[in-house]
């Protein structure tokens, strides 16, 4: 009697691991990299965060027509080889579906090869890099030259009309030179240009000479302890033009960094999430950023920021193209690449074949840096 | 008018930054006239300084000057233990050798502050307020002035101990001649401890005194650290003033570049011109006695 009963015991269990592993084998396969330790995590940590958290409840209400979706993570702390490894074992060993990420530029730009020759589609996190036309590469975020486009445009309707930018000698600065050049010509802003190091502990003669050449605002298209160092030249010289600051300066430590060299008027380029409080009721993006927040706050105790947002739309996107094609890879590329209204947390998403970024410039807010708090601009 | 005014406040702003990297030199100057060795730890004496005072007045709660005094005791211990750790224990003392631990130290010494206090930049308070003032229509911060008044007390100081004391003296014997200063009974292996005692407390003070203006993060310390040697060997060996002086005329250097030609090129305008100038001239501007 007892023998049957551990046989029967035996065999309920080799059943329940039988339908268990053919649950296994079941799952779409969906890759993850990101700079989720190292000098980058800040960015890396709430992507994944919001990527775990958009699978495990799509998981839990069934997945994509009852087959549930394994997310498998690597952490390319920042680093373009680390990313390439993680790309080649998700394509060839894991054979994943489809991969979110990676998020830093380099690493974005390591990648590019892979993606080309895997042919699997690729939703990666940047700003800053424009994914070739036709390719399986698509971006969150609406490109970078669009903040510029939001601070020139506001620079005008104020009535001003020279922008003196200074730039850091490296190539982030000197291609975002170029951008504002062209926009400033778009839009009839007079752009003039001085150059510092990023290393330099006084810009003072920068900003005279730009004064000098009749410059009715500032724009330093640097974040941290460099731009830091133009307020500090700023509040020194007494110079009260308005700052125009970019999107790597909006960080909940802008407050420590500029005490007591507050600026004038500090104007910053961010993603609405970040002031989700202080938008209009008939904002068309704040239900799906409520429902983020709910659900985000409520598995890790914490607001999302804006690298949550990404995440999240990011993984979002590539589960409902896996959901409308079933995952054939060329045919999920199509599906994203006519991707219509798309109402995300991070832009409202509207893909074409040339612009596989999908936001519009109004996908950045302006906000104003005022007695420690960012307030929206209207 | 309005060009002379111009030139004024490019001028001031360039004496602001160049007295920064003035006082930096002059605790390379200590160390490298008492023992030979370029100290290339030097700015990390700087910038851990400037980060153990935001630490105690932050985590410790301690008011400014207490900090202050902390900062300086702590990174003076840590000068007194790099040398009789490291350098001291030179098998056969070689300058070259003891030079290459140095930048060793200077690794070390941002790794670690670096993990210890991580990679954000912090900015310390402004002694007295950020505000500045008009000196003939160009804007001075305040802050210049602590620096100014600084330096001003660490040259007198300097002055007293080297030409008026015996340990001074002693000091100074060794730089002159460390085999003869070794037979006339003179403590080498201590002189060299005190010197870089004084260029490990000295570099803290310039750190945290010029913290408010170049900000604190683990890797500050490197950039002041090449301006202040640039400073050091363009004022000269053997003076204490020289490096001040060689601070000025470097800070000046850079921010005229910047305003007149070119603020791509003002670096490379800058160090031209101290190529030239150390061609012409190798002992510096105030160079004493490398030309026996």
């Amino acid at each position: 009697m007892l023998r049957l009963g551990i046989r029967l015991i035996f065999a309920t269990l080799l059943a329940a691991w039988a339908s268990v592993s053919s649950h296994a084998a079941d799952p779409y396969k969906v890759g993850l990299i990101a700079a989720a330790t190292g000098y980058g995590s800040f960015i890396g940590d709430p992507e994944v965060k919001a990527a775990r958290l958009y699978v495990k409840l799509l998981n839990q209400s069934g997945g994509i027509n009852g087959r549930p979706v394994e997310l498998i993570v690597y952490d390319s702390e920042g680093s373009p080889e680390k990313a390439v490894v993680a790309m080649k074992r998700l394509t060839t060993q894991d054979k994943v579906t489809a991969i979110v990420g990676p998020d830093f530029s380099a690493t974005v730009r390591a990648v590019i090869p892979i993606v080309d020759e895997a042919k699997i589609v690729t939703y990666v996190m940047t700003p800053v890099i424009k994914p070739p036309p036709g390719s399986y590469m698509f971006a969150a975020y609406p490109i970078q030259e669009y903040a510029y486009e939001q601070q020139l445009a506001w620079f005008k309707k104020r009535g001003l009309n020279t922008l003196g930018v200074l730039a850091s000698t490296d190539t982030t600065g000197q291609e975002g030179v170029k951008f504002l050049r062209e926009i400033g010509q778009r839009l009839g802003v007079n752009i003039v240009v001085e150059q510092f190091n990023i290393q330099d502990v006084d810009v003072s003669p920068q900003l005279l000479n730009l004064q000098r050449r009749g410059s009715e605002g500032i724009m330093a298209a640097v974040s941290g302890k460099p731009f830091a160092v133009v307020a500090k030249s700023m509040k020194q010289l007494n110079m009260k033009l308005p700052l125009l600051a970019s999107t790597g300066s909006v960080t909940n430590t802008l407050g420590e960094l500029l005490k007591g060299i507050e600026p004038e008027l500090l104007l910053l380029p961010t993603l609405r999430i970040f002031v989700a409080d202080q938008l209009p009721k008939d904002d068309p993006q704040l239900p799906a950023i409520t429902k983020l927040r709910e659900v985000y706050k409520k598995e890790y105790g914490a607001e999302p920021d804006l690298y949550a947002a990404v995440g999240w739309d990011s993984t979002e996107i590539v589960i409902k193209a896996i959901a409308a094609t079933g995952g054939n890879p060329a045919q999920m590329r199509d599906y994203i690449e006519n991707l219509r209204n798309y109402v995300g947390t991070v832009c409202i998403v509207n893909m074409k074949p040339e612009d596989h970024h999908g936001c519009a410039p109004d996908g950045y807010v302006l906000v104003q840096f005022k007695d420690g708090k960012f307030v929206l601009e209207r | 008018m309005a060009e002379l005014q111009y030139f004024w406040q490019i001028t001031v702003a360039g004496l602001g930054t160049g007295l920064i990297y003035g006082l930096i030199g002059i605790g390379f100057a200590i160390v490298l006239n008492v023992s030979g060795i370029i100290n290339l730890a030097q700015g990390e004496f700087s910038m851990l300084g400037a980060i153990m005072t935001l630490y105690a007045l932050q985590v410790l709660g301690l008011p400014i000057f207490a900090a202050i005094a902390l900062a300086v005791t702590v990174v003076t211990i840590l000068g007194v233990a790099f040398e009789r750790l490291c350098i001291s224990r030179l098998k056969v003392f070689s300058i070259q050798t003891a030079i290459f631990i140095t930048l060793g130290a200077s690794m070390f010494a941002r790794g670690g502050a670096m993990v210890a206090w991580g990679k954000e930049n912090h900015s310390l308070p402004a002694f007295s307020g950020h505000g500045a003032v008009s000196i003939l229509g160009a804007a001075v911060p305040l802050q210049v002035f602590w620096i100014l008044g600084i330096a001003a007390a660490v040259i007198a100081a300097l002055y007293w101990w080297f030409n008026r004391t015996l340990f001074g003296l002693a000091m100074r014997s060794c730089a002159e001649n460390r085999l003869g200063a070794e037979f006339v009974g003179i403590n080498v292996r201590l002189m060299v401890t005190v010197s870089f005692a004084m260029s490990a407390a000295l570099g803290a003070l310039a750190g945290i005194v010029a913290a408010p203006l170049t900000f604190v993060s683990f890797d500050g310390g490197l950039i002041l650290g090449i301006k202040g040697f640039v400073a050091a060997i363009l004022g000269g060996r053997g003076s204490y003033l020289g490096p001040v002086i060689g601070g000025l005329a470097l800070g000046v250097l850079e921010s005229v570049s910047a305003g007149y030609i070119s603020s791509t090129y003002k670096d490379s305008i800058a160090f031209a011109v101290l190529i030239l100038i150390l061609t012409l001239r190798p002992n510096g501007l105030f160079g004493r006695w490398a030309a026996r």
